[in-house]
């Protein structure tokens, strides 16, 4: 692990001191969960981008639609009734 | 770690890919833990703060840049944590000692890992390390012990590369001094008396 200072007596006596490794049980338990919480965030944002897609697809030309029916009902009602047929 | 690899793992991080945390994890779990575990000289401390640690890297995969030196992030945030930790700890301490009066105060003889160390002179470094204060113990870990430039740990630490140098020096100088007043010291009572 050593870069510099490798014939350093006091660097030696640090690199000689035994490495503490955490538990082998625990540190796997933390992988797992942050190996999740990774999938989930990298699923996360697929969904919102298929959802996005669906929005700008089909609600997007649906709500244009609903105004232009609405618009050519109202004209269709407005003409006849000037024409004198809703009397 | 290879820089072409460390930017590849980057890369595949910043897509939330879980092959590279475990290739992050596997290069950088033991490196952290002994780090946090000789600054904070408590296992279970050590372990909260590593898991945090390896959560903060998930939260912010996305985020990295992509020129990002995963070790020096990494101990960065270990670091910050620890400190949060530590200033969270003295508020509570000074809260209770305020209140009731009879807090225990001091380090509580040698820590389990002191006790772990196989050798008397491994154990002598690991108390003398331990005895360091914060900002000498952590510039000696960082340097000395995981071998980081000079210029990564001053970047890890906030402080520039000529001060962490110069910290890394007195450290030196006092963890020499402190060991060999552990390993004869009433040859060196002699020697301050003479000197």
């Amino acid at each position: 692990m050593m870069s510099h200072d490798a014939h350093d007596p006091i660097v030696e006596e640090l690199t000689r001191l035994q490495p503490l490794a955490p538990e082998h049980g625990w540190s796997d338990r933390v992988r797992t969960r942050c190996r999740t919480q990774l999938s989930r965030s990298r699923n996360s944002p697929a969904r919102a981008g298929i959802i996005a897609g669906i929005t700008r697809r089909v609600a997007a030309p649906v709500v244009v639609g609903g105004f232009c029916l609405l618009y050519i009902a109202a004209l269709v009602t407005t003409t006849l009734r000037l024409r004198g047929v809703f009397h | 770690m290879d820089r072409a690899l460390e930017l590849q793992l980057v890369e595949r991080l910043r897509t939330g890919d879980p092959d590279a945390f475990d290739t992050v994890h596997n290069a950088f779990n033991g490196r952290l833990y002994n780090f946090l575990a000789r600054l904070s000289n408590r296992r279970d401390v050590a372990e909260d703060l590593l898991e945090e640690t390896w959560l903060r890297l998930v939260v912010h995969a996305r985020r990295l840049r992509p020129d990002t030196h995963l070790g020096p992030w990494l101990f960065t945030v270990a670091r910050h944590l620890h400190a949060s930790y530590c200033r969270s700890r003295l508020l509570e301490d000074s809260h209770v000692a305020g209140m009731i009066g009879l807090w225990p105060s001091g380090r509580p003889g040698p820590s389990p890992f002191e006790a772990l160390e196989t050798s008397n002179a491994q154990r002598r470094a690991a108390t003398v390390l331990a005895s360091l204060p914060l900002a000498y113990r952590e510039a000696l870990l960082l340097v000395a012990v995981e071998g980081l430039r000079h210029s990564e740990a001053a970047e890890i630490c906030g402080i520039t590369a000529g001060a962490m140098r110069q910290r890394v020096s007195r450290a030196r100088a006092l963890f020499a001094r402190r060991l060999a007043d552990t390993a004869a010291p009433g040859l060196a009572r002699l020697n301050e008396r003479t000197t």
